[in-house]
């Protein structure tokens, strides 16, 4: 197909896609059309400015690219310098929460062994095991009727009241230490201890210096009481100095407080 | 001649002021390009097969720009700038390779 008969035939004959249309017509039409009169100066200037602002374009946009990278560049190492400054500064937090927890541990665990005050406190409020001599009382009921010959729990809690303030510095009964939380109660046919039901005869264990304890006992008010009482009703009632008393620390459930907190340093203990 | 005194002036002018280009028409630096790469090239083929006109090519030159960029600020209004962005660089890349390969017809009878 020849160049000059090219134009008309695109008017009637239509190309089978779109972009084969467009590679057909590449070059505007325009190019085609035959013009008698030669370009003026002004024309010619026009195509000096077109091709000036194409050169400019492209000079401009490689410029533009040339001095986008650095500044990118810089971007992004501000960005890792940025990372690598706050993975030291984690790196060193973790570092010191380490040491600190370690430091913790050591420390809690100095505080639990080697403190005496804490020692001290554990053994009074039952929270450790403690062994050491005491008085023995065992208490066997002579009737189950609730009468003066069975033994209430109001008869356990006079004697451990009136064990603790002979000066006995652990008690437990059958087994089952008192606490500061601890209870005696009676529950349906029997007295339970800490909420455990405990079985007569009844064994209550103290530990403290015996012959003061035995002496005081004896001597005083309570030891009399339960002396008449046991003559009169068949009670079974023994005191006995023991050299070695063994008593196992409460129950962890009675141990904890649930609501009261430590009040500030300062304040009345 | 005159167009190569314009392609030096604009080359020199490019690298003397080297102009700052403002952030809102960056996306349109490129397609103008490529559309005044067009009308460059057609003006060359018009050239080798003795056809060109001065007038044809500056009013091309211009309408390709124009209506790239204006192609480019609607596809972004609309949302699909890249997509319109890709269609005119297709339609364009056709028409500069079909150009080049006449030309190159031209030169090397092949």
């Amino acid at each position: 197909m020849s160049e000059v008969d090219r134009s008309e035939s695109l008017l009637t004959q239509r190309a089978e896609g779109l972009l084969e249309q467009i590679a057909e017509q590449a070059l505007d039409d325009d190019y085609y059309v035959v013009r008698p009169d030669s370009p003026t100066r002004v024309d010619r200037l026009l195509t000096g400015v077109a091709t000036a602002c194409f050169a400019l374009m492209v000079t401009v946009a490689a410029v533009q690219t040339q001095l986008d990278r650095p500044s990118s560049d810089r971007q992004r190492a501000a960005l890792a310098e940025d990372v690598q400054v706050r993975q030291d500064v984690q790196s060193q937090r973790k570092a010191t929460v380490n040491g600190l927890t370690k430091e913790v541990a050591k420390l809690s665990a100095e505080a639990d062994q080697t403190d005496p005050a804490l020692a001290a406190l554990l053994a009074r409020t039952a929270g450790s095991d403690v062994s050491g001599p005491g008085l023995q009382i065992t208490l066997a009921p002579a009737a189950n009727d609730g009468g003066p010959g069975d033994v209430s729990d109001r008869d356990l809690q006079t004697l451990a009241n009136g064990l603790w303030s002979m000066g006995a510095e652990a008690i437990s009964i059958n087994g089952q230490r008192l606490g500061t939380l601890s209870s005696i109660r009676v529950a349906g046919q029997s007295i339970t201890v800490n909420y455990r039901s405990i079985e007569p005869p009844y064994v209550i264990a103290a530990i403290g210096n015996p012959d003061r304890l035995k002496d005081r006992m004896n001597d005083g008010q309570l030891g009399q009481y339960w002396q008449t009482r046991a003559d009169r009703t068949g009670i079974g009632f023994n005191v006995k100095t023991k050299d070695y008393l063994q008593l196992k620390k409460i129950n962890e459930a009675r141990l904890k407080l649930s609501h009261a907190t430590v009040l500030e340093e300062g304040s009345e203990q | 001649m005159i167009p190569i005194v314009g392609l030096v002036v604009g080359v020199a002018l490019g690298l003397w002021f080297q102009p700052d280009v403002p952030e809102s028409l960056r996306p349109y630096l490129p397609i103008a390009i490529i559309a005044a790469l067009d009308a460059v090239v057609g003006a060359l083929r018009a050239l080798g097969e003795r056809r060109f006109d001065d007038r044809v090519f500056v009013v091309s030159f211009t309408s390709n720009v124009l209506i790239a960029a204006f192609m480019v600020f609607l596809g972004d209004q609309l949302g699909v700038g890249s997509q319109l962005s890709t269609g005119v660089v297709v339609v364009l890349g056709i028409r500069i390779f079909a150009n080049a390969a006449a030309i190159r017809r031209r030169i090397f009878h092949a």
